[in-house]
């Protein structure tokens, strides 16, 4: 977010919805050129070394996308998320990074979720960084469907509308903060 | 010896070119369009010990490529080279203890160190012998005035502190030659002329040689006692000063602004435009654009002040200003005359 | 000869020095970073550990086994993003011209290159190593693990040889710069997918892993080699254990690859000056 150290949030700032919106919008033509160049080809490989197929049905795939999509929008916002709060403190790498990493963590990046002791797997079935990896992966796997799928879906729903109010809000009160302050 | 021996020098680099549309960049890696662009073509030049050179041309003449190619940083496509008795190429880093390279766009100091620490640890860079490095270093503080400054992160320092600390970073391992890559741009008028001060001063008391691109011809008239155009990767002249002054630089421009009472009494010539009459011998009007007019005169004509003189006294002046040949003027006027060079030295 | 290798470290010494004072100026802003980077590898390890919640071994190998694994070679990468910052950021010098001036001075560009950089933060990749090896220990108590000179030798060799390993890796992807200004994923694959699949006993992965990692980028000569000669478990392919101390030859030999890999780069910059 180097915009915020130089000052150019100023002009960024002064349309807070445009903000958002610039922001989403070019994170999610990032996620997308990512999902192509890395997320393609690597499945690519797995298919081709380790024989990784899709095993489920066309709803399933359906869900899978659905998912995806809201987990990556999900994923954004919690990035945009990141950087707003390290706007406000001095040392914003290490938010980010702590952040981020945590993300990565609850999400099965490390290890994967199914592998975690119980308490550890109902915590990270509550954060939204579920939908993220997890989640999505359960249903390609065809592991997550019908009612548990959906409920899955309902919270990453619920999550995203969370993580963009709270992002607005942020936003807000950050616009007003450079206006008073004059940057 | 010279110190500076080109011969024949050229550089010829392969530019692929991006094919367009969708596809274009994947297309580029299987199928890529090359193109042959000759940056130097053929460029002999010879520097002797203590000379101040100018490498002058338009943008994109070939000067970086080379003076790239002078000092080891690109290999050339043909010809021969020797400065101060070393093939830059294979001897690049023996050659680099015997050069000073001062970049004006980019710094050889460490960013985010203090001045101070980059000229100390230049000393270790370039094997300088303690007591030597310490009376370079004294001599340039005072001669470049680095006192006020020499603490402060280099990023901090403005355009020309930071000009004169890359000077004094390039003369500290005592230097033979001297490269200058626009040395002066972006610089406010006093700190140009303490820079070239300081360049004419080292140039005379230690018979530093200097080579020095730029665009600026005050710094060609201030410094340069030869002058080398380059334009499209060729030299199309190699000589002195007063030479290329006499054949094109001779004409100024002066610029009238006139009372606009005044131009409505002027007579109208051929074209309908109001031009002066009865203009001195060698002046000539060029342009009209009201209320300025823009006069023409050579060095032979009359000296400038006379000539506002001569203007104000049956005119209604508002203002003038003069105009100076642009290089790139002197350059295409090179071009319109066919101008055949001779070559100077070695052929 | 011998004065020239000591100069050059003399004034490696000298550069680090001045980007150790630099970075110091901002004593809390490092203590934060440094602590960051603990905790984000402590997760990293805890993961490690927390797989051996469901799973009781990993191919006949105890928790406490790889800990001691996954530490050795956190140390070793933590040593080589220490010493290779400035490696690893060679693309950022090459896209903004910066390396001319690398060739403009009398000594090596490599040895300039590497000392642009000098990220301190690294330590707490290094710190936590440390820890995580003292958790291994603690791990293995019931093991009556017997530890002679020997064994300590060839662990701290490995280490040296894999943190060469590892920056001889950043620096082949440097060298991609020449030809194409950012470093590919490639390197990262490598540096990064190294070091997570090494924190893991080698013989969990196929056949053509296991010689890629022995005979092609040779880090497990500085990792799974020694600590199977601590360990006192039998070597793959039925390689002899001293072995273990040959980690450094090997190491140097592919640092030669990699420097003669650098100075075709360099001359192939030189050539189109790009």
């Amino acid at each position: 977010m180097l915009t915020i150290r130089t000052g150019e949030v100023v002009t960024d700032l002064s349309k807070p919805c445009n903000f958002f919106l610039y922001w989403f919008s070019r994170e999610s033509g990032r996620s997308f050129y990512y999902f192509f160049w890395r997320g393609l080809p690597t499945y690519l490989a797995g298919w081709l070394i380790f024989g990784i197929e899709f095993g489920a049905s066309w709803l399933a795939l359906a869900g899978f996308l659905g998912c995806l999509i809201l987990g990556a929008m999900s994923g954004i916002a919690f990035r945009v998320l990141l950087n707003l709060v390290a706007f406000w403190l001095l040392e914003a790498r290490a938010v980010i990074v702590l952040g981020l990493t945590t993300a990565q963590f609850f999400s099965g990046n490390y290890l994967p979720v199914a592998f975690f002791p119980a308490w550890l797997y109902a915590l990270a079935s509550w954060l939204p960084f579920n939908g993220m990896i997890n989640a999505p992966a359960q249903i390609f796997l065809g592991k997550l469907s019908g009612g548990p799928l959906l409920a899955v879906l309902a919270l990453q729903m619920g999550w995203l509308i969370v993580l963009i109010i709270v992002v607005l809000l942020l936003t807000a009160i950050a616009t007003r903060r450079v206006v008073v302050q004059g940057g | 010896m010279a110190m500076i021996e080109a011969t024949g020098l050229s550089k010829t680099f392969r530019v692929t070119k991006r094919r367009s549309g969708v596809f274009g960049g994947l297309r580029s890696i299987v199928d890529p369009e090359v193109r042959l662009v000759e940056a130097v073509q053929a460029l002999s030049l010879q520097v002797e010990p203590g000379e101040i050179v100018g490498l002058v041309g338009p943008n994109g003449a070939g000067k970086s490529t080379t003076i790239k190619m002078l000092t080891g940083i690109l290999v050339p496509s043909a010809g021969e080279v020797r400065v101060a008795g070393f093939n830059p190429l294979h001897q690049r880093r023996a050659m680099s203890a015997h050069i000073g390279v001062v970049f004006g766009q980019r710094t050889q100091l460490w960013w985010d160190l203090p001045l101070i620490d980059s000229l100390r640890l230049l000393r270790y860079l370039y094997r300088v012998p303690e007591e030597r490095h310490t009376a370079n270093l004294a001599r340039m503080r005072a001669l470049l005035d680095l006192d006020e400054f020499i603490d402060t992160p280099v990023r901090q320092l403005s355009l020309g502190q930071r000009m004169r600390g890359d000077l004094a970073a390039a003369l500290l391992h005592d230097p033979q030659l001297l490269y200058l890559d626009e040395p002066t741009i972006g610089l406010d008028v006093v700190a140009k002329a303490r820079i070239r001060e300081f360049l004419l001063r080292i140039n005379a008391e230690q018979g530093m040689t200097i080579l020095i691109t730029t665009h600026d011809m005050d710094d060609v008239e201030a410094l340069c006692s030869r002058l080398l155009i380059i334009d499209h990767g060729r030299k199309l002249y190699d000589g002195g000063l007063s030479e290329i002054r006499d054949r094109f630089g001779g004409e100024r421009t002066l610029i009238a602004i006139l009372d606009p009472a005044e131009i409505n009494a002027l007579p109208r010539n051929a074209t309908g435009e109001p031009c002066l009459m009865n203009l001195p011998e060698g002046v000539r009007q060029i342009r009209f654009d009201s209320p300025r007019v823009w006069l023409s005169f050579g060095k032979e004509a009359l000296p400038a002040h006379e000539l506002v003189a001569w203007l104000g006294a049956r005119h209604r002046l508002k203002d003038v200003t003069f105009q100076e040949p642009e290089i790139e003027d002197v350059i295409r006027r090179i071009y319109e005359e066919d101008l055949l060079l001779q070559e100077v030295g070695v052929v | 000869m011998i004065q020239n290798v000591l100069a050059d470290l003399s004034l490696y010494g000298r550069l680090v020095a001045m980007q150790l004072r630099a970075q110091m100026q901002y004593k809390m802003d490092l203590l934060i970073d440094v602590m960051t980077y603990f905790l984000v590898t402590a997760l990293e390890f805890a993961t490690l550990l927390l797989y051996f919640v469901p799973f009781p071994t990993l191919l006949g190998w105890h928790v406490g086994e790889v800990a001691m694994l996954s530490a050795v070679v956190s140390i070793g990468f933590g040593l080589a993003e220490l010493f290779g910052g400035g490696i690893d950021n060679f693309s950022v010098v090459i896209r903004q011209g910066d390396f001319d001036r690398a060739l403009l001075r009398p000594v090596a560009a490599l040895l300039q290159v590497s000392t642009n950089e000098f990220r301190l933060r690294r330590l707490g990749r290094i710190t936590q190593g440390f820890c995580a090896f003292a958790r291994a220990l603690f791990l293995l108590r019931g093991f009556h693990l017997i530890w002679t000179p020997l064994k300590i030798l060839a662990l701290c060799l490995g280490i040296v040889s894999s943190a060469l390993i590892f920056v001889s890796i950043l620096l082949l992807g440097a060298t991609i710069c020449f030809w194409t200004i950012e470093t590919t994923e490639l390197t990262n694959i490598l540096t990064y997918g190294g070091r997570e699949m090494l924190s893991y006993p080698l013989t969990i992965y196929n056949q053509v892993l296991q010689r890629t990692f022995l005979f092609i980028v040779p880090l497990a000569f500085g990792t799974y080699i020694p600590v199977c000669y601590v360990l006192g478990r039998a070597l793959p392919f039925g390689l002899p254990d001293w072995l273990a101390f040959l980690s450094p030859l090997i190491a140097l030999l592919f640092a030669l690859v990699a420097l003669v890999v650098w100075q075709f780069g360099v001359r192939r910059y030189q050539s189109t000056g790009s």
